[in-house]
């Protein structure tokens, strides 16, 4: 009986040793990591530039993350209050303690949050026993089921949004934002997805799509809805053209070729300033209407 | 012809430069198979800690400048090293296995989040640093162009082919160049026979990011200006250069950086300098259309 319990706490302490060397290892690596970045600061002055530090910061950070580490550690050998207790002191302490710094303030939340999350999990494991993780496969299958209408539900709430009381100009624009970058990510989808070529200087044809709207407007004076199949066409001339060498190559090498090319159009727009007028942009695009009406951001 | 003569030295300098960072990627990329996009962040992130290095050390170099040389050298490169080790462990050894689009998102995610964490813990201006090494001395003594060449880029190609010797020595006559070469060639059948991959992986990129970080100390030196932004363009040239001279063959690498800063030079001098990236790219292109597998790379041989 004795000699039974002895050997648990001997366990106990070779885990708490073991849990303790972990901490003080990434404490360490943390350390060294902050030490001439964080705790040292180059900073620009109009006399030129001078070295500040920021110990209190760094000191605090390397001990958040020791006792963090340290409560991790100690989950995962079978004991989940460090964990739980010892985020809700770091959230707290983030909330309550003026810390020196946001991004504290953040590795405070983020981290106690986390350490939050895992104690809880395991408690709940240790309670209901190994089949806890049986759920989460059902809720994934019951999740696939209704998706199509979680979609058709998101295209109506998409079609509504600008009829919404709280839709103001913020909101339109980051929706216009997010549907511009649906519509990147199928295009991507089409060359990364489907035929599994890793094009890295996709933006480019963004770049060659808006350019050409842009400068035919402008320059042959065409209305939107004749330079918007022009433009696309331009693109798809321009991924033809491409298309030719760099698909003789596979893998990494069209990877780098393709970024490349990417990198030039960039530095080509930005340096060809007669015809695309440089790193000041094209300004005075006409706006697009539809059967007469202006589509402005206002009433005329 | 000594305006040429001019411009091949100023091109080996850079060539020597990207060569340094390409050896990162071409290791990496020998050993697991992925291109890690945050090393041209390393490099930035080995600039960023010799010029904080020098700025400790004060305007005299703490009374020696060979000295302070190898205190800021060998400071960064520990430092840096740490950063290489951390990057590894932390975004790429969870996804090993995974696909290979995985791991190199998360290299392009690091990428952006090293650049963002030394932006906003060092602030977004350029940085400049008083010239430590000036100087240099007059190879041709022709009164309408002499040509000559400054200590600092004595200095550079001294350091880079001195490295070079010293990593050829590594990778050819040590254990662990052993290992990292079985590594290379199968990294299953490397553990089988014993080979610590996880150890061996981490070397490599502890070994990557030192060379980075010698690059970064002499472009901070060399420009004597730096910012957070400059790992970009020199980690795709530096791939480039990689690419150029056959992925995964170190030589190569070392070669293609030669030549990436032979082409950027002599393009510059004799052309236009804002389309001087465009020229590098057009001939990586080009050289990647007639052998596509880079200079001195191997054929690469598809298992079906």
């Amino acid at each position: 009986m004795t000699s039974a319990t002895a050997a648990a706490s001997d366990d106990d302490r070779a885990g708490l040793v073991r849990a303790l060397r972990e901490a003080g290892l990434t404490a360490a690596v943390a350390a060294a990591l902050m030490l001439p970045l964080i705790g040292l600061h180059a900073a620009s002055q109009s006399t030129g530039i001078v070295i500040r530090t920021r110990w209190p910061e760094m000191l605090i950070a390397v001990a958040l993350i020791f006792g963090g580490r340290l409560a991790l550690a100690l989950e995962r050998g079978g004991s989940p209050w460090p964990a739980l207790i010892g985020g809700a002191v770091a959230i707290a302490a983030a909330l309550l303690v003026p810390l020196p710094g946001e991004a504290l303030v953040g590795l405070a939340l983020i981290g106690g949050g986390v350490l939050c999350v895992r104690g809880a999990f395991s408690l709940a494991r240790d309670w209901r026993g190994e089949a806890a993780a049986a759920p989460a496969a059902h809720l994934a299958k019951d999740f696939a089921r209704y998706l199509p209408w979680l979609g058709a539900a998101m295209i109506v709430f998409a079609v509504a949004l600008p009829l919404m009381p709280f839709a103001d100009r913020r909101l339109l624009d980051l929706a216009t934002l997010v549907v511009a970058y649906v519509m990147l990510g199928w295009g991507l989808n089409i060359v990364v997805g489907l035929a599994g070529l890793l094009d890295l200087g996709f933006v480019a044809f963004y770049a060659v799509g808006a350019y050409s709207f842009a400068l035919v407007a402008l320059n042959f004076d065409m209305g939107f809805w004749i330079c918007l199949p022009i433009a696309g066409a331009l693109a798809a001339l321009f991924g033809l053209v491409l298309g030719f060498p760099v698909l003789r190559l596979r893998g990494d090498y069209l990877a780098i070729v393709t970024l490349g090319f990417g990198e030039m159009v960039r530095i080509v727009l930005i340096n060809w300033v007669d015809f695309t007028h440089g790193p000041d942009g094209i300004s005075g695009i006409p706006k697009p209407t539809l059967f007469g009406l202006h589509l402005t951001r206002r009433a005329p | 012809m000594d305006y040429f003569l001019q411009q091949l030295i100023n091109g080996l300098t850079l060539g020597a430069i990207y060569g340094l960072i390409a050896i990162g990627y071409t290791m990496v990329y020998g050993i697991i198979g992925m291109i890690n996009f945050a090393h041209g962040e390393i490099f930035m992130i080995g600039a960023f800690i010799s010029l904080i290095a020098f700025l400790i050390l004060g305007p005299s170099g703490g009374g020696s400048v060979v000295l302070a040389l190898m205190v800021v050298l060998l400071v960064s490169m520990l430092l840096t090293a740490v950063y290489g080790w951390a990057l590894e462990r932390v975004a790429y050894r969870p996804l090993r296995g995974s696909p290979r689009l995985a791991a190199l998102i998360s290299a392009i995610g690091m990428s952006i989040f090293l650049q963002n964490y030394v932006q906003l813990s060092q602030g977004a201006r350029v940085k400049a640093l008083q010239p430590v090494i000036t100087g240099g001395m007059t190879l041709i003594e022709d009164p309408k162009f002499p040509v000559a060449i400054s200590y600092m880029q004595v200095i550079i190609i001294v350091v880079t082919i001195v490295l070079m010797a010293g990593f050829w020595l590594l990778i050819t006559r040590t254990a662990l160049g052993r290992a990292q070469r079985a590594c290379e060639q199968d990294r299953t059948m490397a553990a089988l026979v014993g080979v610590d991959v996880d150890r061996t992986v981490s070397l490599t990129f502890v070994l990557g990011a030192m060379l980075a970080a010698v690059a970064g100390m002499m472009v901070t030196l060399y420009y004597g200006v730096i910012d957070f932004y400059i790992g970009f363009l020199a980690g795709i040239k530096a791939f480039t250069a990689a690419v150029l001279g056959g992925i995964g063959s170190i030589p190569g690498a070392m070669m293609g950086g030669v030549l990436i800063g032979l082409i950027e030079a002599l393009w510059s001098g004799y052309f236009s300098i804002e389309y001087k990236d465009v020229a590098a790219f057009s001939i990586l292109v080009l050289v990647l259309i007639f052998r596509p597998t880079g200079l001195l790379g191997q054929p690469e041989v598809e298992k079906v």
